[in-house]
This record gives C-alpha cells, sequence and structure tokens, in this order.
C-alpha cells in the first residue's frame, strides 16, 4: 500500500498521486492536437483572427477528441497485432524443424 | 465469498446502463448465494451527484448498500477539462483537476473501505473486510478513488469503448493497478489490453445475464399508442451521444427515397434534441411497454458508435427481432457477426440500403431473428454468475 492508503484520513490527492506512478509509460507515445496558433497580424485584426481560430477550434474538439481517441486505438490495436505476430514467429522458429 | 462492489450512483430510480448492469449483476451473485456489499454515492444525477437517497446502510433485494455523501462536483470545468484533456492527454495535474471537478468524490466512502482494507489484522479479522472489490466503471471519481485504497484485491470492470478519457494516464493508472478485469465483450477486452498494455492481467468476459422478458403483445402496444403500420425501433436515451441525430438524418434521406418503415423512439429524451414531426416518440418507457414495442417493430436499430455491450442488441434478439446496428460500434459489430441476428451499417447511405433489405424480406427478418433469439438464450444469469467465480475464486484463494 501506498503513502495514500497508510494515512488515517484518505487523501483525494495522493490517491490520484497513487494513480499517476501505477500508469507507467504508455505502449505507444499519446496523439497529441496543439492549441491554434496565434496570427502572425498585429492589432485588432490579429486579435480577431486569433480568437476566430480559438472558437473554431473549441466549436470541433468533441468531434476532434473522438476521431483521436478512435485513431489511438487503432494504433494500439495494431501494434498489439505486430506484437502477437512476432510472438507467433518465434515461437515458430523455435520450434521448426531444422534445414537439411 | 464476501464481494464489495464500488459504483458511481445504485439503485432502481436511477437510470444509466453501467449502473443497472451493477445492480443486476449484484442481485444474481446474492441469488446465487454469495454476499455483496455496494458502496455507493446518494446521488440519482450523475452531473450534480445532488442527494435523492439517504445516507446509510439500506438492503435491496439482498444486496447491502452502503451510501454515502459527496464533495460538490465542478461540472462545467469537468467539462472544459475533457475538452482540453481529449486533444492533449497525459498532464497529471489537469487529469487529477478533472477527476475531482466530475467526481463524485466521497471521503466517507474511501474512510469505510479504507478502515476495511488497510489493516494489520489478517483479513479474516477484519470488521466488515471483504475478500475482494469490485469498482465499476473506470470514468468515475469512485473507482479512481478506491482503487490504489484496496490494490491487493481491487477488481475494475472497465465498461470501456473508444472515448477521449480512455486515453488519460490515470485512466491507464486504474486499469493496471487492478488484479483482474471484468469486460463485457471480447472487443472490449482488446481495447482494453491493447491501449493499457495489460495482456498479462488475469481476465473474464463476464458480460450480463438477463431476467425472463414479460411476453409482447404489438396489439397492446398500438392500442396504447399512435404507431406506423411499420416501423423500426430505437429503444434507449434520446440522446445526440447515442447517435439518435445521426439516426434521425439516416431515416429521412431512406424515407425520401421511399422506404415504407416509420421510425420511434422509444427513451427518455435529452435536453436540446430536435426531433421532427415524423418521428414517433414515447418518453421513457417500463419493460412491459419495452416488449410490447418490440413485438411491433420489424426492426431494431442501434445507432450508438459507443457501447461496452449493447444490450439492446440482446433484448431486441431475445424477441426474435433483428437488429441493424452502426458498424462503427465494434461491440456491437462483433455481437452482429457472432449473433447473425442483423446487418450493419457504415453511413447514411448503407442504412437505407440495409433497411431496404430488411424491410422487403420477411424471410430474412425471420431468420435474423431466430439466430438472434439463439445467440440471446445464452445471456442467463446463471452462467454470467459461473463466469465471474471464475475470475473472483483465484483472488480470494
Amino acid at each position: 500500500m501506498g503513502a495514500a492508503a497508510g494515512e488515517s484520513e484518505p487523501d483525494p490527492d495522493l490517491l490520484l498521486e497513487e494513480l499517476r506512478r501505477a500508469a507507467g509509460d504508455p505502449p505507444l507515445p499519446p496523439l497529441h492536437i496543439a492549441e491554434p496558433a496565434p496570427s502572425a497580424r498585429d492589432g485588432v485584426s490579429g486579435k480577431a483572427v486569433g480568437s476566430s481560430r480559438r472558437a473554431v477550434m473549441r466549436l470541433i474538439t468533441p468531434a476532434l477528441a473522438d476521431l483521436l481517441a478512435q485513431l489511438e486505438a487503432d494504433r494500439h490495436r495494431m501494434q498489439a497485432e505486430i506484437r502477437r505476430l512476432e510472438a507467433r514467429v518465434a515461437h515458430l522458429e523455435k520450434y521448426a524443424p531444422p534445414e537439411d | 465469498m464476501d464481494i464489495a462492489f464500488v459504483v458511481q450512483r445504485y439503485g432502481a430510480e436511477v437510470a444509466g446502463g453501467a449502473e443497472a448492469l451493477c445492480r443486476d449483476t449484484a442481485r444474481a451473485l446474492v441469488r446465487a448465494g454469495e454476499d455483496v456489499t455496494v458502496y455507493t454515492t446518494t446521488a440519482r444525477d450523475y452531473l450534480s451527484w445532488e442527494p435523492f437517497y439517504p445516507p446509510g446502510d439500506w438492503v435491496d433485494d439482498g444486496v447491502v448498500v452502503r451510501r454515502f455523501t459527496v464533495d460538490p462536483p465542478n461540472p462545467s470545468r469537468a467539462a472544459d477539462l475533457v475538452r482540453e484533456l481529449g486533444l492533449a492527454p497525459g498532464d497529471p495535474m489537469r487529469e487529477a483537476e478533472w477527476a475531482k471537478a466530475q467526481g463524485p468524490v466521497s471521503r466517507d466512502m474511501l474512510r469505510a473501505l479504507r478502515r476495511n482494507g488497510d489493516s494489520p489484522l489478517s483479513r479474516k479479522e477484519r470488521v466488515n473486510a471483504h475478500d475482494v472489490v469490485v469498482c465499476w466503471t473506470y470514468l468515475y471519481a469512485t473507482s479512481q478513488l478506491v482503487m490504489p485504497l484496496v490494490r491487493d484485491r481491487a477488481v475494475l470492470v472497465p465498461l470501456a469503448h473508444e472515448e477521449p478519457m480512455l486515453r488519460f494516464a490515470l485512466t491507464r493508472g486504474v486499469i493496471r493497478m487492478a488484479r483482474a478485469l471484468a469486460f463485457m465483450t471480447p472487443e472490449e477486452r482488446r481495447l482494453v489490453e491493447d491501449t493499457a498494455g495489460v495482456e498479462d492481467t488475469p481476465g473474464v468476459v463476464v458480460g450480463a445475464g438477463f431476467d425472463p422478458a414479460p411476453d409482447g403483445d404489438a396489439g397492446r402496444a398500438r392500442r396504447a399508442r399512435a404507431l406506423p403500420d411499420r416501423f423500426a425501433l430505437y429503444l434507449g436515451r434520446v440522446d445526440a451521444a447515442k447517435g439518435v441525430d445521426a439516426l434521425i438524418r439516416a431515416h429521412a434521406g431512406y424515407r425520401e427515397a421511399g422506404g415504407p418503415l416509420g421510425l420511434v423512439l422509444a427513451g427518455r429524451e435529452a435536453p436540446g434534441m430536435r426531433i421532427p414531426d415524423w418521428v414517433t416518440t414515447t418518453g421513457f418507457i417500463g419493460d412491459d411497454e419495452r416488449a410490447d414495442l418490440l413485438d411491433a417493430a420489424e426492426v431494431v436499430v442501434l445507432p450508438s458508435p459507443y457501447e461496452s455491450l449493447s444490450l439492446v442488441a440482446l433484448e431486441a434478439w431475445r424477441a426474435g427481432r433483428p437488429t441493424l446496428g452502426n458498424a462503427r460500434a465494434q461491440v456491437v459489430a462483433g455481437q452482429t457477426a457472432r449473433s447473425g441476428g442483423g446487418l450493419l451499417y457504415t453511413g447514411p447511405r448503407t442504412y437505407g440500403q440495409q433497411l431496404a433489405r430488411l424491410a422487403d424480406d420477411p424471410r430474412a427478418r425471420r431468420d435474423m431473428g431466430e439466430r438472434g433469439r439463439r445467440f440471446a438464450a445464452g445471456w442467463t444469469w446463471d452462467a454470467c454468475v459461473a463466469r465471474w467465480r471464475e475470475l473472483l475464486t483465484p483472488l480470494c484463494a
């Protein structure tokens, strides 16, 4: 048990910290989509472009996040499938009859 | 076995697939002779977690239910954080903030489980110690905060599908901390194992069971409501998140092409849904009326792109009705392939084509319905309890 579980009063922050430690590294680096870049223009028009970009991004974020989640699942599925096939090939090679 | 369930909401009045499944499973285990204590909140609503039930202990159909109050959540902050983290997961501070803002955080529940779980006494000597603690869904603070407290005997029922929160590092921590995993379908198992890298964690596809259904009566359904002569039926929450808006658009295209089936939506309507006049809606319905509508329907449509188990598909097949499911939902696609009880569509065009195929061919409908009925017949609570025992017994040794 970690510190959070050993304290007399369970502390949500410490419990979440334990989860973070348990998470370790993901099987693949997660995909990210960055915040929209600020406009290169100065002044009012630059601010307007920047806020328009952010507004559009905010509008499409739920759909984008769903697509990313699907893509992430596909990547992991494919990587796991490759791992399984490699293990299968290694197994077959280990027990393959020796060549004449 | 002395089994604890941890779930965010619990009770007959709670609308929610995960919670209903948790309650049905708890009652089935108790009927089979196991001891089940449910740790839950006083809430009925999953956003505000406002108290609905009184705190304290209660017995529901043989299941001991312990209800605890929760800290006030911050749903608007939680929604903002989900939006941000959905595009860029992995920031531990923000993920922790999301977990607490969404909730439900119940310090009393944590205290109760810690008292039971973290003791120098042996398990048998502890008061109210449980052999295993089963956390239902990875998504809420109940599971997220309890899991580290009971990790020596923690089981997780992820109820996962391809959604942004599954990518969070915090979610990976919840999944990796479990000593065993209970899945609803083989597709969910593969998704969780691949995304969290937990192939070595023991897991069983426990699925669910069904209580005997009331006999449906199409005539009674038609006497009770003005229904189209022939129709496709949707059962569940009428919500864009369940794919209902896309279903309405696809069905509109089918009608414009001369399709003869109407569309009936049977379920509670989410705020903000715009339903055209040509769609029949019923609002929330009980089990008897569900059976009557299934008897009157020709096809049951399954538009949700996200499912960890489609109980509605099983319900339709049990009633001998073919399904038309969204192929984007891997679980629905898998269940449909395994059962042979329906067809799949990939978008509005194929929705119209497949629905026309079903509408025009009564024999195909009957054959698919019969195959589905045979498949659903295996989903009994006895079989489900046996799978739960297969999962839990090694942990209690």
